[in-house]
C-alpha cells in the first residue's frame, strides 16, 4: 500500500514540477553530475519547490523502501510487511500522507 | 622524558602526572566552559585521546582530531593533519604527546591553548554536519547507531533504530530532524535511510567503507575516530 501511495505522491510532483519553469520534468532535467539518484534530485526538487509536501512525501518514500525489502526478502528477511505495518498506517500514508502531498502540491 | 606535572595555582612542592581520567575531567570542564554548542562532539574527540592514549600510537590520536592542530612540545611545533593523516609527528605515540604536554616547562596552559585554538576551528561544512547529526539524532532513544558512507557521490546516513514495527511518531521526528539538517547543510548534499531492526545482524545493511558515528549504550566514536567495528564490517546495500 504503501508503495502504491507512494508512487502515486511521485506522480503528482511530476505534474507539479511540469508548471515550474526549467524543471518541466525530474527525469530530464536533472543536472549531468547531479550528487544522488534521481530520487534524491526529485526530493530536493520538493524540498527546494514544494517544502510544504517534504515531509509527507520522504515518508512515503522512506517506507515504500522498507516495505519492499520486507515483502521481497532483498534485506529484511523474517518480517513480511503486513506485519511491520498495520492496517491504521497503511490507511494513513494514503488518507494523510498522500493527500497533503497533493494538496501541497496543488494538483 | 620529563612526566611531571605541576599543578597551576598551588602552592605545593607535589608534583605529579595526572591520571587520563584527571586529563578528560579537566578537558571536559573546560570545553563544556568554552563550546557549549559541540561539547559532545568535542569531548567526545578528547575522550577518544584518553582512551586511546595508553594503547594506541600517533595515527589513532591524530585521527581524532578534526581539522588542523598544532601543538607546540618543547619548541617543536607539531602538526597534524585533522581528518586522521599524519604530517609530522615526533614523538611518536600519543601518551608521549601528553607526557611532554605535561612537562613542567608546558605544564597545563599547553592544553588550554589548545583548547582555544580547537575552538577556533571552523569545521568543513561535511564535517560538522556529521557532528550534528549524531548530536541531534542521539536525542532519539530509538536511534541505536549511525553511520555514514558516500553513494552516488553523496554523503549518506545510516539511522538504525530499534522499532520492530512502524512508528509514525517516531518517523515524524527522525524526518523533522533530517529536515533541519537539510536546511542547515544545504551545501551537503546528503541523504538520510532509516532501518528498523529487523535483522540480527547489521554486517546485512551497512557496507565494509561505512563508518559508525554513533552507537547507543557504548562510549561514542564520533568524528574522525577510527571505528573498527563499523570500519570492518561485510556491506550490503541499504537503499533502493
Amino acid at each position: 500500500m504503501v508503495t502504491v501511495a507512494f508512487y502515486s505522491a511521485l506522480h503528482y510532483v511530476e505534474a507539479a514540477l511540469n508548471q515550474v519553469p526549467g524543471i518541466v520534468h525530474a527525469e530530464t532535467s536533472m543536472p549531468r553530475g547531479y550528487p544522488g539518484s534521481l530520487h534524491d534530485y526529485r526530493e530536493d526538487l520538493v524540498s527546494q519547490h514544494f517544502s510544504g509536501a517534504w515531509a509527507s512525501y520522504r515518508k512515503l518514500r522512506t517506507q515504500s523502501v522498507v516495505a519492499r525489502y520486507l515483502s521481497t526478502n532483498r534485506q529484511f528477511l523474517q518480517t513480511p510487511a503486513e506485519d511491520y505495518f498495520s492496517d491504521s498506517d497503511a490507511r494513513n500514508f494514503v488518507n494523510r500522507d498522500l493527500d497533503k502531498v497533493r494538496r501541497e502540491l496543488g494538483v | 622524558m620529563v612526566t611531571q606535572f605541576s599543578r597551576r595555582g598551588s602552592d605545593t612542592t607535589e608534583k605529579l602526572k595526572p591520571s587520563y581520567e584527571q586529563l578528560l575531567t579537566e578537558v571536559k570542564s573546560l570545553w563544556e566552559m568554552r563550546s557549549p554548542r559541540f561539547d559532545v562532539s568535542y569531548i567526545t574527540l578528547w575522550e577518544d585521546v584518553g582512551e586511546r592514549a595508553a594503547t594506541f600510537s600517533g595515527p589513532s590520536f591524530t585521527s581524532c582530531l578534526a581539522g588542523w592542530y598544532s601543538y607546540d612540545v618543547q619548541r617543536q611545533q607539531l602538526w597534524y593533519a585533522l581528518l586522521g593523516k599524519r604530517r609530522t609527528m615526533q614523538p611518536t605515540t600519543a601518551d608521549e604527546i601528553i607526557d611532554l604536554s605535561y612537562a613542567d616547562n608546558l605544564s597545563r596552559s599547553a592544553i588550554e591553548r589548545a583548547l582555544l585554538r580547537l575552538h577556533e576551528i571552523e569545521f568543513e561544512p561535511e564535517t560538522a554536519l556529521e557532528l550534528n547529526v549524531a548530536k541531534l539524532f542521539k536525542e532519539i532513544t530509538d536511534v541505536q547507531s549511525i553511520y555514514t558512507d558516500e553513494y552516488l557521490n553523496r554523503k549518506r546516513f545510516l539511522i538504525l533504530t530499534s522499532n520492530e514495527k512502524y512508528d509514525d511518531a517516531l518517523m515524524d521526528r527522525l524526518l523533522s530532524i533530517e529536515q533541519e539538517l537539510h536546511v542547515s547543510y544545504t551545501e551537503v548534499p546528503a541523504s538520510f535511510v532509516y532501518i528498523p531492526k529487523l535483522l540480527e545482524s547489521v554486517d546485512e545493511i551497512v557496507r565494509r567503507d561505512s563508518k559508525l558515528i554513533y552507537e547507543r549504550g557504548s562510549d561514542v566514536r564520533s568524528i574522525g575516530s577510527f571505528v573498527a567495528s563499523g570500519a570492518e564490517r561485510e556491506t550490503s546495500q541499504a537503499t533502493a
